[in-house]
């Protein structure tokens, strides 16, 4: 497949990536968000 | 089913080009070298100083002391704090035995002395009693600045950090993660050249999508805005969080393209050399 349609095959690959992606941002974006902020706060001197 | 165990070797491949990219620029952070792109600017170098100084025209002005006395202890800190605090990130990363608290400002013998210079202030004399001079001289003002320089260089709460590495420290010694990180960027690689064997054929497209995916994956990272976090909390630490992040910005994205472009070329050469044997 590569041969004939390189970019198809690319995409291909980078589809489930990109979808656990997405959906790990959508699902524990603002939890992740918040801990890291929660980590810098504790680190960080104001 | 066999087209299938292609598909799913060729997607593990892209993952461990990812790991061993992740991986790399991990090992990259812990060297020296990162410490001093994050603390070069001189827009940083002049806002630690800047902080520093009003430190010490607060305490000068607090325990009225001679304008100039503070001067010789606080002149050119921030830069000379900073470089001890780059040596002390390439040490505890290399060096399994190094010490792992930040470095202070003054030693013992700079903090007497400035001690000694204090109490024998006038202004100073003028305003304390005799009894309290030596315990002010040393917590109220030389232990004060040996603070305030340490935290307008790295802002960061000295006891956590300790901590955080002394504990990191007990399970696996600091140096010993660092080449862990590396022989694992290198195993990484091996396996996904393997990987690429299973998937037959696929070597340009695996690239081609480790290097779309790399550059992908700074999405979430740029959503988090570490710097617009930090901005809350520090104005010296979201200048050194914007300098880390253009530093492993200019490495991430130019793997990415490293990817792409080796990707591109296999392909190429691949379709040049369809074309002759045709």
């Amino acid at each position: 497949m590569q041969d004939r349609h390189p970019l198809l095959c690319t995409l291909a690959l980078c589809a489930p990536l990109a979808a656990l992606m997405a959906a790990g941002i959508y699902l524990a974006g603002p939890t992740v968000k918040n801990a890291i902020f929660a980590a810098l706060k504790l680190v960080v001197i104001r | 089913m066999k087209g299938l165990m292609r598909y799913l070797a060729a997607v593990l491949a892209v993952l461990c080009l990812m790991g061993a990219a992740v991986l790399a620029v991990f090992c990259c952070v812990t060297t020296e070298r990162f410490a001093l792109e994050v603390g070069e600017t001189r827009m940083l170098r002049d806002l630690q100083q800047q902080r520093i100084d009003q430190a010490a025209a607060e305490m000068t002005e607090r325990w009225q002391l001679s304008p100039e006395l503070l001067t010789p202890w606080t002149q050119d800190a921030a830069r000379l704090q900073s470089l001890a605090a780059v040596a002390w990130w390439g040490d505890i990363w290399s060096d399994a035995e190094a010490d792992l608290a930040m470095p202070s400002w003054l030693t013992p013998q700079q903090e007497a002395e400035l001690v000694a210079a204090i109490r024998a202030d006038e202004g100073f004399i003028a305003l304390t009693q005799e009894t309290q001079r030596r315990a002010i001289a040393r917590d109220e003002v030389a232990y004060a600045i040996d603070v305030a320089v340490c935290e307008a260089v790295t802002p960061l709460r000295r006891s956590v950090t300790e901590m955080l590495l002394t504990a990191a420290q007990e399970v696996v010694p600091l140096p010993m993660i660092r080449q862990a990180a590396l022989i694992g960027a290198g195993v990484l690689t091996v396996l996904a050249v393997l990987l690429m064997l299973l998937a037959h054929r696929a070597a340009g497209s695996i690239f081609m999508a480790a290097g779309l995916m790399q550059a992908a994956l700074s999405v979430p990272v740029i959503l988090l805005d570490i710097p617009g976090m930090l901005a809350q909390l520090s104005n010296i630490a979201v200048l050194q969080g914007q300098n880390a992040l253009a530093c492993l910005g200019i490495l991430w994205y130019g793997a990415a393209a490293a990817m792409l472009v080796l990707g591109l070329l296999i392909i190429g050469v691949k379709k040049a050399i369809g074309r002759d044997e045709e």
